[in-house]
């Protein structure tokens, strides 16, 4: 059985090489949506913005009151 | 840059101009608005049309790892390059820079690069646990620790006052910024995917 009754010590970071994790660094995602434009990303953040605004604005205040306890 | 210089770069030099146009926009309401104090932080304008240069061959880079020739990018690994790229470049600066005071001064860049990123995949900044909190604070540090070894050469070239076409520069994505982008892609697809996130 590949079971040692040995830790194997030192720990130390051994990196695992070879063909498969060559293959998994090589990989490519799937990626099939047109071109995005800048007219797209402005519409979909103007969509948004007011929210955003007042979210971080929230975080900041709630990050304030933590940092003076 | 002239134009000239980067006709044969994958990205025109007019979609350059368009998402600087953009960046600058989204960060001078940043000020406008009071999101981040315009007393206490200067936003260095210049600097967001080479963070968009830097984004587009930060992309480039990407791309040439992680998708097959001929496609386009998506929106989720877009917002995250895009945010690391800003973080990077740190358009915004407080007065003061070793005395930050609050959390805008502490994290200017990565709330312009959180709301830049949120808005373009249309998500909202939700706080309605105490959780939330603790996620979106997470999610600053990572952009904030974020490194961008990939961008070096042109960052030297910008420093050092030497102009290259964009086209000129070769970039394969450094091992240490494949963390950083791997975690912002994973954790914007799930909040873009998040009901409310």
């Amino acid at each position: 059985m590949p079971i040692t009754s040995e830790p194997d010590l030192p720990i130390r970071s051994v990196p695992i090489g070879g063909p498969a994790v060559e293959a998994l660094d090589r990989r490519k995602e799937s990626s099939s949506n047109p071109r995005i434009a800048a007219a797209e990303l402005r519409d979909s953040y103007n969509g948004v913005k007011d929210d955003l605004f007042a979210g971080i604005k929230a975080l900041a205040q709630a990050v304030s009151g933590s940092m003076q306890r | 840059m002239t134009g000239a210089g980067l006709s044969a770069f994958y990205a025109s030099e007019w979609a350059i101009a368009e998402r600087a146009e953009l960046l600058c926009d989204v960060a001078r309401e940043l000020l406008d608005n009071g999101t981040l104090p315009a007393d206490r932080i200067v936003l260095r304008e210049p600097r967001i049309r080479i963070l968009t240069q830097g984004y587009f061959l930060l992309n480039k880079a990407y791309k040439d790892w992680r998708i097959p020739p001929g496609h386009a990018n998506e929106k989720v690994r877009i917002a995250a390059l895009k945010a690391i790229a800003i973080a990077r470049f740190q358009p915004f600066m407080p007065l003061d820079p070793t005395n930050a005071n609050d959390f805008t001064e502490a994290r200017c860049n990565e709330i312009f690069a959180l709301v830049y990123a949120l808005g373009m995949l249309r998500c909202k900044l939700a706080l309605d646990s105490p959780g939330k909190v603790d996620l979106w604070l997470r999610i600053f540090d990572i952009i904030a620790e974020s490194t961008v070894e990939t961008l070096a050469p042109f960052i030297a070239d910008i420093n050092r006052h030497k102009q290259r076409p964009l086209e000129d520069y070769a970039l394969t994505l450094h091992d240490r910024d494949k963390l950083a982008i791997n975690s912002l892609i994973s954790i914007f697809e799930l909040v873009a995917n998040s009901p409310d996130p």
